[in-house]
């Protein structure tokens, strides 16, 4: 089974222990204001378009052809200019985001590092979007990764049916997953979803015995205060098999990616959390004993 | 005895004083920078003479300069009879280097000579005349090689020697030896001797320098450390040092002797060189660490030489030592350009390894190095050599390791720049009415690269028939094992071995273009033969040019993916380049010639004398660095897919093949990512590789200090192999490491 993906990351060093590469699986169920990774959310391949690397050679020119293409294979830009993209562009100023990979092309990828996992006690984690949308490819992917003794992380948002977990559980190493707050009112008005099946979720998680990473973006505005802070906390405090609570800083990287996927972005002028802060946010979750790291 | 604690609340601390030695040295930074202008090589400490000081050398050859034994001999004493002597009462050694003899031998050099000294293929002008290689310079031109004829030092003393001797000692196995030789050897026994004569003359006027300050010095701190001062250079201007602070300034005065006569840096194993004062003056109560750490310091200070700390002595066992932690401290006290090297190892100790990534990280400025182990001593016996004499081939240079004072190397002074040789197979392919293949391409390529290794072989023979007559390397020989003994120069038939490293550059320039011909060229017919010899000889011209460069230029990439197009070109590019250097082997039995792939700071100039190249490269841009992918080889340029590149095109003989990292400096932010970089460092060399030199970009800082360097007159980059201030490097050197950053970023 195929899946789509945006980009196979190596050498990541911030999702999960050692050294690791990171699949990012295209698609998402969340609209999450700050999300950084864009290209992630839609389903299906897209375009995108760098103008600082366009060289004018006319290759995606709208011409008559262009009417009857595929939506897929427009793209309008900030200036109204509607590209047609033909695969011929070789300043790759206009890309299709997302590739078709089969499980076997992940394992393939993901083997050149083995030995940089092997020393470090990396591995592979599938990420997103939201990697448990396509199910069957990660399952397919972990189940041959594991086959071949490589660690497996999933990175999820944890809104999957019980029944997806059930699925992926039993080929995951670790699990990483959000809880971004716990006012689901909050939730849904920031993410376009509401947080009752994360919470739920995350109780039957704690008690499957496998190892697990709270993360929680910090968001100006939506939850970088105590009270947000200290309520995720006391949340997960007690559960068993919890590695760590990490605190991530918003980071306003992906505005650039808005703008060459021709998209808004809701939080480009919002400011970043400064280390202080973040600090005293995790000084205050770790106040109910559990182990807290800031990225 | 100082302790730092307790004196940490008077003004005479250690880390005042060396406050004090760091302004001193930043201004000497700036005035440099002022009156000399930048320069592409590494800072070694050297001061800059006062304005009006002359001194002119004394020529000995009609061309108006000097050469050979007498030549040198006179001149390094003249020079070091003149020239000033450096006293800082806060200090715990004297001296300091103020010239290079070596480069002031044609003082009427021009700036652009000098750029020409530094061009591969060009003759310098530092060959004696009477010694013609006319008929080498063709091949040196046509295919770019840095020939290394006249070239100096690049090999590493033995100081245990010197330290076990002390400059008497010296001078006793001089006159011995001296009195078993004919009168054939009298004049490098001459020679030899007046050097030492003429270096302890330099340690005594430093003396009496010290003398003039302590009639001037009332402050009681400042006294006390000149009358010690005073007693250590008194004792070791004849005897062999007692203690470490003894040690430490008779290595300083050997170091600064070297590194006037002709810059040599390569240092030592400096931990186990130490090792026995510090413990005998720990033992006597003589010293504490405090002490110890300010004293090496001083020693770093006063010359960035290489220096190797841990790794596995003859027997294998790890030799890290409290010293060598003191080391690392010292380094952190001085906080300024320094040149150590971890050597990694299975039973290296942990926590040194880790407080050197931590150090690393830490001040950014590209110490420690890490060298590997494994790789260099597997290579080096796959030359013949036992596993013992493997283990003492330490990184004491750049790019390079070495016996110290058992081998005479070239180490890092000899290349062959394979684009350039890259560019006349394709153009001997399109002349020749040969069938156009990749298969013919690959014939003319190899053709031409057992040309240029015989002809660069040729070049180094030639070198050592002569150099002795050129330029006799009268301060190291005095502590190799032979020259002394057997009356000859290293370059001369003295040193007990001849390793002579033969490095290949632009790997990177061949490897992509190789696998952009056969996918554009062969694979897809995108694009026809004819077609690309016109976009190369007119460098891509115009809009449908540019088009035709993007599409070679995306074409599979050496550091791309293990096992494409690219990488199974740089392996078989680099493996027919250490035959056609192993092959010299026949040629030359006498000699033991090694391949390497570095390129130094000659990217540019390769990259200058080097056309349009079909993995989309213009005319004349740089080419990549050492073994390194060129820019841009991956979106994520991750560092694993780089590494597996460089490990899988190591040459294999024990010479390097270095891993030039630039990284983010906020990656290494906690415990859990600084244990994932030793990680990595462990793995790139269990995967094969030799050398790792790391640069923590600081973007935005090297970015506004390329604007001005002068507000950053502090801020350290590692170019290649070694460390140097931003603002010391030339413009266009500057704009190299800042395109780097700009094309990490993706916005160039």
């Amino acid at each position: 089974m195929n899946g789509l993906v945006t980009d196979i990351q190596r050498f990541s060093l911030h999702d999960g222990p050692g050294i690791r590469t990171t699949v990012f699986c295209k698609g998402c169920n969340m609209r999450c204001a700050w999300c950084h990774n864009p290209e992630t959310i839609n389903r299906r391949p897209q375009l995108q378009f760098f103008e600082s690397r366009c060289i004018q050679c006319g290759n995606c020119k709208e011409d008559c052809d262009t009417a009857s293409a595929s939506a897929e294979d427009v793209f309008t830009d900030s200036t109204g200019k509607r590209r047609h993209y033909r695969g011929n562009c070789q300043a790759r100023a206009l890309v299709k985001v997302g590739r078709r990979l089969s499980a076997e092309d992940v394992l393939r990828e993901a083997e050149q590092d083995r030995a940089f996992y092997d020393r470090s006690g990396g591995g592979v984690t599938l990420s997103g979007g939201e990697a448990s949308l396509q199910h069957g490819f990660v399952r397919e992917t972990l189940t041959l990764l594991r086959e071949r003794g490589i660690h497996t992380a999933i990175e999820t948002n944890l809104t999957a049916p019980r029944d997806q977990l059930k699925y992926l559980l039993p080929e995951l190493d670790l699990v990483i997953f959000d809880i971004k707050c716990i006012d689901a009112a909050l939730h849904r008005e920031w993410t376009g979803v509401g947080n009752e099946r994360i919470l739920d979720n995350a109780h039957w998680l704690a008690g499957q015995g496998k190892p697990f990473i709270v993360r929680t973006p910090i968001i100006p505005g939506f939850n970088d205060d105590e009270a947000s802070i200290g309520a995720v906390a006391d949340f997960i405090k007690d559960f068993a098999n919890l590695s760590y609570y990490e605190l991530l800083a918003f980071n306003p990287l992906g505005a650039d990616k808005y703008r060459c996927l021709g998209m808004n972005y809701r939080l480009k002028d919002a400011p970043l959390i400064s280390r202080e802060k973040l600090q005293c946010l995790a000084d205050v979750a770790g106040q109910r004993g559990i182990e807290v790291r800031t990225a | 005895m100082q302790s730092q604690n307790s004196t940490e609340a008077s003004a005479f601390t250690y880390r005042f004083r060396m406050r004090k030695l760091m302004e001193k040295k930043m201004a000497v930074t700036q005035e440099k920078i002022d009156r000399e202008g930048g320069m592409d090589e590494g800072d070694y400490g050297r001061h800059v003479a006062p304005e009006g000081f002359r001194w002119d050398f004394i020529p000995n050859h009609a061309d108006g300069s000097f050469y050979g034994y007498m030549g040198w001999a006179v001149n390094f004493e003249s020079l070091l009879a003149s020239q000033p002597v450096y006293v800082n009462p806060y200090d715990a050694l004297a001296g300091q280097t103020f010239f290079y003899l070596s480069k002031m031998k044609s003082p009427q050099l021009t700036e652009e000579d000098i750029r020409a000294r530094r061009t591969p293929g060009v003759v310098g002008h530092i060959w004696n005349p009477d010694f013609d290689y006319s008929h080498l310079k063709p091949f040196h031109r046509k295919y770019h090689i840095v020939h290394g004829i006249g070239n100096d030092a690049h090999y590493a003393s033995d100081l245990q020697m010197g330290l076990e001797l002390g400059w008497g000692g010296i001078l006793d196995k001089l006159h011995r030896f001296q009195k078993q030789h004919g009168r054939d050897k009298a004049l490098f026994y001459e020679c030899e001797i007046r050097t030492v004569h003429a270096i302890q003359h330099w340690i005594r006027r430093t003396i009496d320098e010290i003398d003039r300050r302590l009639e001037a010095e009332a402050d009681p701190d400042l006294r006390a450390n000149l009358e010690a001062m005073r007693e250590v250079n008194a004792w070791i201007v004849e005897q062999p040092p007692r203690t470490l602070r003894e040690a430490c300034q008779w290595l300083a005065w050997f170091v600064l002797a070297k590194r006037t006569y002709n810059r040599c840096g390569a240092g030592g194993q400096l931990d186990e060189l130490l090792r026995p004062y510090y413990e005998r003056d720990l033992k006597e109560g003589r010293i504490d660490d405090d002490e110890a750490v300010f004293t090496i310091a001083c020693l770093l200070l006063i010359d960035a030489q290489y220096y190797q700390l841990a790794g596995p002595g003859s027997d294998g066992q790890d030799m890290t030592s409290r010293i060598s932690h003191l080391i690392l401290d010292a380094a952190e006290l001085m906080d300024g350009p320094c040149n150590l090297t971890i050597r990694v190892h299975d039973g290296l100790d942990q926590a040194l390894f880790r407080r050197g990534v931590e150090l690393l990280f830490k001040y950014r400025k590209g110490w420690p190095r890490f060298s590997g182990d494994q790789a260099l001593v597997d290579g080096f016996m796959r030359c013949g050599y036992s596993k013992e004499l493997a283990r003492k081939r330490i990184a004491v240079g750049c790019n390079w390791m070495s016996l110290p004072g058992l081998e005479y190397t070239l180490n890092d002074v000899v290349k062959i720049n394979l684009a350039k040789v890259f560019e006349v197979a394709l153009d001997d392919l399109y002349q020749s009415g040969d069938t156009h293949s990749i298969d013919s391409l690959w014939a003319h390529f190899i053709e031409h690269l057992q040309i240029a290794a015989e002809k660069t072989a040729d070049g180094n023979d030639f070198h050592l028939r002569h150099q002795a007559h050129n330029e006799p390397e009268l301060v190291t020989n005095l502590l190799c094992h032979g020259p002394v003994e057997k009356g000859l120069d290293m370059t001369a038939g003295g040193a007990q071995y001849y390793n002579l490293a033969i490095d290949g550059a632009g790997i990177a320039v061949v490897a992509d273009s190789f696998a952009a011909i056969q996918q554009r060229v062969v694979e897809q017919g995108a694009l026809t033969w004819k077609d690309l010899r016109w976009y190369l000889e007119n460098d891509f011209p115009g809009s449908e040019g540019e088009q035709v460069r993007l599409l070679l230029h995306n074409s599979e990439r050496y550091g791309q993916d293990s096992g494409n197009r690219a990488e199974q070109w740089a392996v078989k590019v680099s493996r027919a380049f250490s035959k056609a250097v192993r092959d010299q082997n026949q040629r030359y039995p006498d000699y033991n010639f090694i391949p390497g792939l570095f390129s130094w700071a000659n990217t540019l100039e390769f990259g200058d004398a080097v056309g349009a190249t079909p993995n989309g490269r213009r005319a004349h841009e740089p080419v990549n660095h050492g073994a390194n992918p060129l820019p841009g080889f991956r979106d994520d340029g991750a560092v694993t897919a780089m590494v597996n590149a460089i490990a899988a095109v190591q040459p294999g003989y024990g010479n390097t093949a270095p891993v030039q990292l630039e990284l983010d400096p906020n990656i290494a932010d906690s415990p859990e990512a600084v244990a994932k970089i030793q990680a990595l460092i462990q793995t790139m060399f269990d995967l094969g590789c030799t050398l790792l030199n790391i640069n923590l970009i600081d973007e935005e800082r090297i970015l506004e200090a390329h604007k001005d360097p002068s507000k950053f007159p502090d801020l350290v980059v590692r170019v290649t192999g070694f460390t140097s201030y931003f603002s010391m490097l030339s413009p266009r050197f500057r704009q190299l490491i800042v395109d780097r950053i700009l094309s990490r970023r993706g916005t160039l």
